[in-house]
C-alpha cells in the first residue's frame, strides 16, 4: 500500500467564485431595483416582516476563515428592498438560501438548471421562515422574467407569465441595477 | 403475519454533481479531515474527489492507495488514520477495498478488530467515525452493505457496517477501471434484484429497492451516454444489495462465488436464475411493476399470473442478452456442481447457510442428470 | 420512466412490522445499549394497555424510567421543556413515542433538548434546517395512526405559543432510530379517523410520485404504498378489528412517509395545510378532498406520471384500456371513487368535498367566503415549490372552489 502522509488542502475555484459573486451582486441589486419599479413586487414585499433580511450564499459561507460568495437584501420603508452587500453583519437572516457547493450555484447561474429544479434536486438548503421563502421565490421569478429574454427566463422559472410593458421595465431595471439607484 | 425487519443505513446521493456535495455532507456529520483510501487503479476517481473538494472546508488528511489482493490493508488504514489525526474515512474502490475500509472503521469505532468483536451483542462505539464511499463500477459480488467479510470468509451482518453515504457520480463511474465490465455489473445487479423480489416475507421497502434497481438497469441498457449508464448501473448495484439485506438467505447468491471458481459471476447468476426460476414466486403486483419498467410495450402487463411470469422471465433474459451480448447458454455440470459443493463445505458460511447452499446444489445436480 | 439527473435518498429507520412487534422493542434497545426509556404517549393509548406489551419484551435489567401522557394535541415548547426535565430527573437513556404526530414531534423535540445540552431545555436555537448536527439519543416510534408517516420523517413541528408561531425543525438526525408497526395499536382507531389518515398516506405517496423532487427509489416506495392502501383501506374502515388490514395500512403509511420524506409533497399539502389552519379541518380530510383536484390540475405538466398511477389506483386492465391522454383524469376519478366508497363505509361522515364536511358539532367550517383568504395564505406554504405546475392565488382559488362544490376542474 502506498501511504501519502501529506495533508491535501483543497485549492480554490477563483473564476467560478468570481462569476457567482458577480451574479449574486447583480441579483441583489436587481431585487432592489425591481422593488422600485414594479408595484406587484412591492405588494409582495409588503407581506414580509419589517426589516426582513434575506440572503443567498454558497457553502462554506459562515465558516470562520472561509470566504464564500453571498448577497443580502433587506426590506426597507415603502416596501422596497435595499441591497446590503455580501455580509449580513451580526444579524441572523430571516431567510437564507445556501447552495451546497460552488458547482451547484453555477448550475443555476448559468441557467443549466431552473431554480425550481435546483430546489427539487436539493442543490441548496433553505433556512428560515417558509412564508418569507415563498414570497422571495415569487419575487425572484418575477425579477428573472423581467431581466432575461424569454428563451432564457423560460428555462429559469416554472411558469413564464407575460409582463405588461416588459421591455420598458427591463431597460429601467438594468439601468437601476448597474447604477445602484 | 411476520415480516422481516428492514434497515437501510446509507444516504444515496446520485447523479450529476453528486461529488460536489461531498464536503457539505461530510461537514453535516462533523467530519472535516477524511483519510482517503483509494484503489491503485482508480486514479481518475481519486483526482475527481480532490477536485470536488476545492473551495470547501474539507481537508484530506492523507491517502492510502491499495493494490488489488493486498494483505491486511485494514491494519495500515487504522494506523494511518490515527497517526494523521483524521476524523473520517472516504473510500473509492472495488468490493475488497470497501470491505477493508469497513474493517478498519469497525476497529476504530469499537476499539477491537471485528474478528474479536461480537456484533450480536449490544455495542456502543467508543468514537464516531464517519465513513462514506464514492462508487466505482464493481463486477465482483462482495459483501452486502450491512455485511463485513472476515479474513476467514465468514460474513457478519450488522447495521454498524453501512456507510453513512454513498456518492454515485457519473463523472467517476464513467471513468472506473472496470468500466469495460459494466455489462457484467449490471447483470449481476439484475439477478440480485430478482432474487430479492422473490421473497414474500421481506419487507415491502426491501422489495421497493429491488424494483427501483430493475428500473435503473433497464434504463441503463437503453442509455447511450456512458457516464449516465454507469451511474445507473452503480445505483442499481447498491439498491439490489440493499434489497438483499432485507431478504431471506438466498442460496443462489451465496453459492454463486463457489461455482466456476468465482469467475464470470454474472453468467453464473444467469445460469442459477434459469434453473431456479420455476420455483421462485413473485407477487402479481411486483411482476406488473417490473414489466412496466422492463418492457416498452405496455400490453406486456396484460394477462394472468402465469402469463406475467413468462413475460417477466423472458424480459429478464432479453435484458441480460443486451447487457452481456457474448454470454452463452451456460448449463450446470455435475463436476462443476460437485466442486462447488466441496468448496461450500470448506467455506466459512455458517451451518444454516451451508445447508441451504448444499440443498440447492443437490437439486441442480439431480436436474443435471 | 427516466431517472432524474440527480437525487438523494435516505431511509435510515430500522423497521419492525408485524404482530408482536411491540415486544421486539426490548431486543432493539439491547442492541443499542440502552435500558431505561422515557415513554411518551396519549391517555387513550395508556388506558388501552398497549404499553404493557412493550414492557413484556424488556430484557433483564431494563425498566421504564417514566411514562408521560400529558401531551397536547399540538406539540409545544413548554411541553418539551417539562418532559426534558423529567427525562433527566428520572435518569432515562432513550425515548419511546407511542402515538400520533403530536406525540412523535414532542418526542423529537425532547430528544434535541436532552441530547444537545440545551440550556433550560430551550430548543429554539436549533429551529430551522440542518441545525441539529449530531446523533441524538435512541428514539423508537410506534405510530398509532396509519397516516402521517412521522416515524419516517426528518421534520418536527413544535409550536412556540408565546410567539404564536410554529417552529420547523429539519435534520436527518431527527429521524427515529426504529419504527414499530404493530397492528394492535391501530385496532381501536375509529372508522372515520382510519379513512382520513389512510387518505393522508395515499396523498403522501401520490404526491411523492408526481411532484418535482421524485426519484426512482421513492417512486418504488410510493407505488408499493398506493397499491396497499387501495387494497386494504376500505377493509380497515369497514372491519376495524381486521389485524391484517391494520398491519398493511401501517406498512403503507410508513412507505408513503419514507417516499414523501425524500420527494416532498405539492399542492394538496399547500392548500390542505391552510384549510386545516384556518377552518380547523383535520389534515386527512383535507387531503382526501384535494387529491383528485391536484391530479387534474397537474395533468398538463405531470400527466404521464399521474397516468401511471392508474395501475395501482385501479388495475393494469384499466390502465391499458384507457387512452394515454385520458389516464390522468381516470386516476383522479379512481381517487374520487375511493372517497365515495369511504363515505359509504363511514355512513356519510367522510367528506368528498368541502361543503360536505361537518365538524364534531355538526357545523360546516369551510364556507365559500373563507376560500379567498385560504387561497391568499396557501401560496405561502413551502410545499408549493415542489408542485409540477405553478400555483398562483387565482389558481388556488379556482381549485378550492371546485373542491368546495365537488365538481371536477375539467
Amino acid at each position: 500500500m502506498t501511504v501519502i502522509k501529506k495533508e491535501i488542502t483543497p485549492g480554490k475555484k477563483p473564476f467560478k467564485s468570481l462569476y457567482v459573486s458577480v451574479m449574486l451582486w447583480f441579483v441583489g441589486r436587481a431585487l432592489a431595483a425591481v422593488s422600485k419599479i414594479d408595484k406587484e413586487v412591492r405588494d409582495e414585499i409588503a407581506a414580509l416582516p419589517e426589516g426582513c433580511l434575506i440572503g443567498m450564499a454558497v457553502f462554506p459561507f459562515g465558516y470562520p476563515g472561509f470566504k464564500a460568495p453571498a448577497m443580502f437584501v433587506q426590506k426597507t420603508d415603502g416596501n422596497r428592498f435595499r441591497y446590503i452587500g455580501t455580509r449580513a453583519g451580526s444579524r441572523k437572516p430571516d431567510f437564507l438560501i445556501t447552495f451546497k457547493s460552488i458547482e451547484a450555484a453555477m448550475l443555476v447561474f448559468t441557467f443549466r438548471e431552473k431554480t425550481v429544479e435546483a430546489q427539487a434536486y436539493a442543490r441548496f438548503t433553505a433556512d428560515g421562515s417558509l412564508a418569507v421563502a415563498c414570497t422571495f421565490v415569487r419575487i425572484l421569478n418575477k425579477t428573472e422574467i423581467l431581466l432575461l429574454p424569454k428563451i432564457i427566463a423560460g428555462r429559469a422559472v416554472r411558469r413564464y407569465d407575460r409582463q405588461e410593458r416588459k421591455h420598458r421595465k427591463r431597460i429601467c431595471l438594468y439601468a437601476r441595477t448597474l447604477a445602484g439607484i | 403475519m411476520n415480516i422481516r425487519p428492514f434497515y437501510s443505513g446509507s444516504k444515496i446521493i446520485s447523479g450529476r454533481g453528486a461529488l460536489d456535495t461531498l464536503s457539505f455532507e461530510l461537514t453535516g456529520v462533523n467530519a472535516r479531515k477524511p483519510l482517503l483510501i483509494a484503489a491503485e487503479n482508480e486514479r481518475a476517481a481519486e483526482k475527481a474527489v480532490i477536485r470536488a473538494l476545492k473551495a470547501t472546508v474539507t481537508v484530506i488528511g492523507g491517502i492510502c492507495r491499495c493494490r488489488n489482493g493486498e494483505e491486511n490493508p485494514a491494519k495500515t488504514i487504522v494506523r494511518t488514520f490515527d497517526s494523521l489525526g483524521c476524523d473520517s474515512l472516504l473510500a473509492i474502490g472495488n468490493a475488497d477495498l470497501i470491505n477493508a475500509v469497513k474493517t478498519a472503521r469497525a476497529e476504530l469505532s469499537f476499539g477491537r478488530p471485528p474478528a474479536e468483536t461480537d456484533f450480536t451483542r449490544p455495542l456502543a462505539p467508543r468514537r464516531a467515525v464517519a465513513f462514506v464511499t464514492v462508487a466505482v463500477l464493481t463486477p465482483e459480488p462482495g459483501a452486502l452493505p450491512d455485511e463485513l467479510i472476515l479474513d476467514s470468509g465468514a460474513r457478519i451482518p450488522s447495521p454498524a457496517f453501512y456507510p453513512d453515504a454513498v456518492f454515485i457520480d457519473p463523472r467517476v463511474t464513467g471513468k472506473s477501471a472496470a468500466v469495460s465490465r459494466r455489462g457484467e455489473t449490471a447483470a449481476a445487479a439484475l439477478f440480485s434484484a430478482v432474487f430479492a423480489l422473490s421473497d414474500a416475507q421481506s419487507h415491502p421497502a426491501a422489495r421497493a429497492c429491488a424494483l427501483a434497481a430493475l428500473q435503473q438497469i433497464s434504463e441503463a441498457a437503453g442509455t447511450r451516454s456512458l457516464p449516465e449508464q454507469t451511474r445507473l448501473i452503480a445505483d442499481a448495484r447498491f439498491l439490489s444489495k440493499t434489497a438483499l439485506t432485507g431478504s431471506r438467505f438466498v442460496p443462489e447468491i451465496a453459492a454463486a462465488p463457489f461455482l466456476d471458481g468465482g469467475k464470470n459471476p454474472a453468467e453464473t447468476l444467469k445460469m442459477l436464475f434459469e434453473c431456479a426460476f420455476p420455483a421462485l414466486s413473485f407477487a402479481k403486483d411486483d411482476l406488473i411493476h417490473s414489466l412496466m419498467n422492463l418492457v416498452p410495450d405496455e400490453s406486456a402487463i396484460d394477462g394472468d399470473e402465469q402469463t406475467l411470469r413468462r413475460e417477466f422471465e423472458a424480459a429478464v433474459l432479453r435484458l441480460t442478452e443486451r447487457l452481456l451480448p457474448e454470454s452463452g447458454n451456460k448449463k450446470p455440470t455435475r463436476s462443476g456442481l460437485s466442486e462447488a459443493a466441496e468448496a461450500v463445505r470448506r467455506s466459512a458460511l455458517n451451518k444454516e447457510q451451508k445447508d441451504g447452499c448444499l440443498r440447492m446444489l443437490q437439486n441442480l445436480m439431480e436436474a443435471a442428470e | 420512466m427516466k431517472t432524474s439527473p440527480y437525487f438523494e435518498f435516505q431511509s435510515k429507520v430500522r423497521i419492525f412490522a408485524g404482530s408482536n412487534s411491540l415486544e421486539k422493542i426490548g431486543e432493539d434497545m439491547e442492541l443499542r445499549g440502552v435500558s431505561r426509556p422515557m415513554i411518551l404517549s396519549s391517555r387513550t393509548v395508556a388506558r388501552s394497555g398497549l404499553l404493557g406489551f412493550i414492557e413484556k419484551g424488556y430484557r433483564p435489567g431494563m425498566e421504564t424510567g417514566v411514562t408521560d401522557t400529558d401531551i397536547p394535541a399540538d406539540s409545544d415548547l413548554e411541553t418539551v421543556r417539562r418532559l426534558a426535565a423529567l427525562y433527566t430527573e428520572k435518569g432515562c437513556d432513550c425515548l419511546i413515542a407511542v402515538g400520533g404526530g403530536s406525540v412523535i414531534d414532542t418526542a423529537k423535540g425532547v430528544n434535541i433538548a436532552v441530547s444537545l445540552g440545551c440550556r433550560g431545555y430551550d430548543i429554539t436555537p436549533y429551529a430551522g434546517a440542518g441545525m441539529v448536527k449530531e446523533k441524538l439519543k435512541p428514539l423508537t416510534v410506534v405510530p398509532t395512526t396509519s397516516g402521517s408517516g412521522s416515524e419516517a420523517t426528518i421534520v418536527a413541528v413544535i409550536a412556540d405559543t408565546a410567539q404564536s408561531k410554529k417552529l420547523l425543525f429539519t435534520s436527518p438526525y431527527l429521524l427515529p432510530d426504529t419504527a414499530v408497526l404493530d397492528p394492535r395499536v391501530t385496532l381501536s382507531l375509529p372508522p372515520l379517523l382510519t379513512a382520513q389518515t389512510g387518505m393522508d398516506a395515499l396523498t403522501h405517496a401520490c404526491e411523492a410520485f408526481f411532484c418535482l423532487a421524485r426519484n426512482p427509489v421513492s417512486d418504488a416506495f410510493a407505488l408499493e404504498a398506493i397499491r396497499t392502501i387501495v387494497r386494504y383501506l376500505p377493509t380497515a374502515v369497514a372491519e376495524p378489528s381486521d389485524e391484517e388490514a391494520r398491519l398493511q395500512m401501517a406498512i403503507a403509511s410508513n412507505l408513503a412517509g419514507t417516499a414523501f420524506s425524500n420527494s416532498m409533497v405539492g399542492m394538496v399539502h399547500t392548500l390542505g395545510h391552510t384549510v386545516g389552519a384556518i377552518a380547523h379541518v383535520p389534515h386527512g380530510a383535507c387531503m382526501a378532498v384535494l387529491l383528485p383536484y391536484a391530479m387534474e390540475y397537474n395533468a398538463r405538466k405531470a400527466g404521464e406520471r399521474i397516468g401511471a398511477l392508474l395501475t395501482v389506483l385501479e388495475n393494469e386492465k384499466a390502465f391499458l384500456s384507457t387512452p394515454k391522454e385520458k389516464r390522468p383524469q381516470a386516476a383522479a376519478n379512481a381517487v374520487r371513487r375511493l372517497n365515495e366508497k369511504l363515505k359509504t363505509l363511514t355512513q356519510g361522515a367522510h367528506a368528498v368535498c368541502f361543503k360536505e364536511y361537518r365538524n364534531k358539532n355538526g357545523e360546516m367550517p369551510v364556507t365559500r367566503d373563507l376560500l379567498p383568504r385560504i387561497a391568499n395564505e396557501a401560496v405561502n406554504d413551502g410545499s408549493i415549490f415542489y408542485n409540477p405546475e405553478e400555483l398562483s392565488r387565482s389558481d388556488a382559488l379556482r381549485v378550492l372552489e371546485a373542491a368546495y362544490e365537488g365538481v371536477s376542474l375539467n
